[in-house]
């Protein structure tokens, strides 16, 4: 199961991404994590600790998202992504558009008060 | 003087069968001593251009079951890189000419597509394309320890 620990109280949407994320995978988890985070129209935080692998379809799913909740006022924002991970998502732009934190209170703080 | 190591598969052209042949193509590359990021290099590559070829190249743009043709892996492991050449029967396709995303400043500016070659320029130290007897060869190599 590639998407776990789903919360959508408190204003925000928390939720985790887990395992390889590569095209095949992410065909079949894409409606559910629409649904999960741009859908509900409110602050998303992604951990994406769990996650060994990503491919430019996961990076093309979670622009998606970001661009759905930039739409009607919210961010979308990942927490945690390994060194790798967070190499490939910095070598396609991603962080410029998108916030990464390492700290998921900071995280909390930043995307609630925005 | 010892070959040098090298695997090779050939898979049907079917999103499905790439996860366990990178799979069994990142243990080989461990056990031969690259690093974890030259090995990352060489997973993306596997995904992007095989994903590439299977979308572009064979005309499978909704991955909606396996098409006809076969996709060919071999990896080498050299004291100084892992190279990785890629073979395809399918019809021309150079994905090195393909263009870079625009630069993007915001988020609603970013491009939704586009990113999978981007990424293999990005990450990898050699990317090249040849047409060669009918069938398309990428070939791409990544230092052993990347700086």
């Amino acid at each position: 199961m590639a998407i776990t620990r789903f919360n959508a109280e408190d204003g925000l949407t928390t939720l985790s991404l887990e395992g390889r994320l590569d095209a095949a995978v992410i065909l079949q988890i894409q409606p559910e994590f629409i649904e999960k985070t741009a859908a509900l129209k409110k602050p998303a935080l992604v951990d994406m600790s769990q996650v060994s692998f990503i491919a430019s379809m996961c990076i093309r799913m979670l622009v998606l998202a970001a661009k759905e909740l930039n739409l009607s006022g919210s961010r979308l924002a990942l927490l945690s992504p390994t060194s790798l991970v967070e190499k490939a998502l910095k070598s396609s732009g991603f962080d410029r558009m998108v916030d990464i934190y390492h700290d998921e209170a900071v995280a909390r703080e930043n995307l609630l008060r925005l | 003087m010892q070959p040098e190591p090298k695997i090779q598969f050939s898979i049907k052209v079917d999103l499905a069968a790439l996860a366990p042949t990178a799979e069994r193509i990142r243990y080989f590359l461990c056990e031969h001593g690259v690093d974890a990021d030259a090995i990352y290099a060489i997973e993306i590559v596997i995904e992007e251009i095989a994903t590439n070829t299977i979308k572009y190249g064979f005309g499978n743009y909704g991955f909606v079951s396996p098409a006809k043709g076969n996709i060919t892996l071999t990896t080498t492991v050299t004291e100084a890189r892992a190279e990785l050449l890629i073979e395809d029967d399918g019809p021309p396709f150079d994905p090195t000419q393909a263009p870079d995303p625009i630069q993007h400043r915001d988020v609603d500016e970013m491009p939704v597509g586009g990113l999978g070659i981007h990424l293999v320029r990005t990450l990898t130290d050699g990317f090249e394309y040849k047409r060669v007897n009918h069938h398309n060869q990428v070939r791409v190599w990544v230092h052993r320890k990347k700086e």
